[in-house]
């Protein structure tokens, strides 16, 4: 759905993106990650039309972008990071604005926007004007205006910049939705953690080209990090240190705080060994949790922090 | 990306484009400012201050019948003159200053990164813009066409006054619109999109001025060549031009490049000026409109 070849952008001699590859298929969630200037935004505004590239190629929906302009525009959501409203139009009356300029008949836009203003929870603030509401209300009505004409793709420009803790999760509900709804999303965001539980896949970009792209299963072995879990057990510890350390697959085992962090060997089949090795030997299991490779770590392991 | 052509201009006028959404827009947010209320006020309390001013010192002179007569007609004749000068220097200030601002508030609030997402071209976007101007700033403009016809109807004007009108009213209108455009694609703040607008149009009718003179006097021509050049280049010359040449029972004439020319032959010149700015206008347009995308960020 979205692809980019060898996609480069130059601002004068600053390189923003450089052949950059990417592709995201029909109904992923595309979690898009880079420390600030490493080229998120440019790849963005390139892949919506606000940018020119300097070499290179985009695609939405099979249409390439730098000559099919106005058919992307019909095919794309573009959510900016930071958003402009007209503050002297309601809230229902900047929604058909955009209805409008998307050439939606008349007769249809009330119903459309009645849809999205139910679909962001804004129904309540139909006819509050725009300069009214909180940022976290803007920034559903930002979605709620990208969804105005029921594009394929919705790109994301951190979406959840500078909302408050019930307003992300609010958000990230809406995203999910949005993902039943079938729609492609590509989302950019600081916020590592939201991205890891709602994409199907990340990127992570610096300076312009992708350090990783893939899935999280497919992070782990690129970084080298093995499998982890965490152990809590009834009775001695040490027991169970010396059942789990005597088993093959694990590379070693120890406690931290009032668990037990087992490392298993690289490349190992984990499921269930440590449960049934710690029942068998008698010891009463109270807690085992896999450690999750958080986006974060892989974040700062991959990117080194360079900013050109 | 996007070639804009001037072809693309006029197509856009054709494809009945002109009240799209960002025309409703455009209006509908204008209706919700009170300072457009305030500055129409203040235009009407500044055009009856300038006539009473006028008007009163007339009326009280006591003196006899036809003295007083004398005096009412000179009084006529300035507002009369003052009318359409005034009208037409607040016109075209406030379409410059509109025009201007259009863009650049836009920029400035950023919400033309988002409005240039739709699918509405940069050409449409510029279009709606000019007509939502336009329709602004038509009821002044009517009423100074309304105010010459009416006196060419009643005779105290030459019929070509409604010709001079029509030409000056756009020449300068497309003019500051394109230049307008122009710098409003260019700057983000309001304040730096108007400035050079009105500082080029200022300079350059001064300096046109200025140098017509210096033409005249150097080239050793006829001093009334420089004071031709004004009276069919710069607006606020061609408006004199008009009062002259059209007012006084139509036999003023205005020496013009060495003949004494009468309301139809400043017509002429008029309508040669207007189509030098209509050329200029649209190189200032579609510079505008090859900037547009490129500075939206």
């Amino acid at each position: 759905m979205i692809e980019t070849k060898k996609l480069t952008k130059n601002f004068g001699n600053l390189v923003a993106v450089s052949n950059l590859d990417l592709y995201i298929g029909a109904g992923d969630i595309f979690g898009f990650i880079g420390p600030n200037g490493a080229g998120k935004t440019t790849t963005m505004r390139i892949l919506v039309t606000l940018l020119e590239p300097t070499s290179g190629e985009a695609f939405i929906d099979g249409l390439k972008v730098s000559k099919k302009g106005k058919e992307v525009r019909r095919r794309v959501g573009y959510m900016p990071d930071f958003m402009g409203v007209y503050d002297d139009l309601k809230v229902f009356e900047y929604l058909e604005f955009f209805a409008a300029a998307f050439g939606i008949e008349y007769k249809k836009r009330q119903a459309i926007v009645d849809g999205v203003l139910e679909l962001t929870d804004l129904v309540s603030k139909r006819s509050a004007p725009v300069d009214s509401l909180s940022r976290g209300m803007q920034q559903r009505l930002g979605l709620a205006r990208v969804l105005i004409h029921d594009p394929k793709v919705l790109i994301l420009d951190e979406p959840a910049s500078g909302l408050d803790p019930r307003a992300r999760i609010e958000m990230r509900e809406l995203l999910r939705e949005l993902k039943r709804m079938g729609k492609t999303i590509m989302i950019s965001s600081h916020i590592l953690s939201e991205l890891e539980e709602i994409c199907d896949r990340i990127g992570i970009i610096e300076r312009g080209q992708f350090v990783f792209s893939g899935t999280m299963e497919e992070i782990r072995p690129r970084l080298g990090i093995q499998s982890k879990v965490r152990v809590k057990v009834l009775g001695d510890p040490a027991r169970a240190v010396e059942m789990l350390s005597a088993l093959p697959q694990v590379q070693k085992v120890e406690p931290v705080d009032d668990y037990l962090s087992v490392t298993f060997c690289e490349g190992q089949e984990t499921d269930g060994i440590v449960a049934r090795t710690l029942v068998n030997g008698g010891l009463d299991l109270v807690y085992l949790h896999p450690e999750q490779l958080k986006l974060d770590d892989a974040f700062l392991q991959l990117t080194k922090g360079i900013v050109h | 990306m996007q070639t804009t052509s001037i072809l693309d201009l006029f197509q856009c006028f054709c494809r009945r484009r002109l009240s799209g959404p960002l025309f409703d827009k455009e209006l509908r947010i204008a209706s919700r400012r009170r300072r457009g209320y305030a500055l129409r006020f203040a235009y009407v309390l500044l055009l009856m201050a300038f006539i009473a001013l006028v008007w009163i010192p007339t009326v009280q002179l006591r003196t006899g019948a036809a003295m007083s007569r004398a005096h009412m007609e000179a009084a006529a004749k300035t507002i009369t003159l003052g009318i359409v000068w005034f009208q037409f220097v607040g016109v075209q200030l406030v379409a410059a200053i509109m025009l201007s601002t259009t863009v650049s508030e836009e920029m400035y609030g950023r919400t033309l990164c988002v409005l240039m997402t739709t699918p509405l071209t940069d050409t449409d976007i510029l279009v709606s813009k000019f007509v939502g101007v336009l329709r602004r700033c038509g009821p002044i403009w009517l009423l100074l066409f309304a105010y010459v016809v009416a006196f060419a109807w009643a005779k105290c004007f030459h019929p070509m006054a409604v010709v001079h009108a029509g030409v000056m009213i756009v020449s300068a209108l497309l003019f500051l619109s394109a230049t307008g455009f122009y710098f409003g694609s260019r700057c983000r703040r309001t304040t730096d999109a108007v400035t050079p607008n009105l500082a080029l149009a200022g300079g350059l009718w001064c300096v046109l001025s200025i140098v017509a003179e210096a033409a005249s006097f150097g080239m050793g021509a006829h001093r009334e060549t420089g004071v031709s050049l004004i009276f069919a280049l710069v607006p606020f010359g061609q408006a004199f031009a008009m009062v002259a040449t059209t007012l006084d029972s139509y036999v003023t004439t205005v020496q013009c490049f060495g003949d004494a020319r009468d309301a139809a032959g400043m017509a002429t010149f008029m309508l040669l000026a207007m189509a030098g700015y209509l050329l200029v206008s649209i190189v200032f347009a579609w510079r505008a409109v090859r900037a547009f995308r490129r500075r939206v960020f």
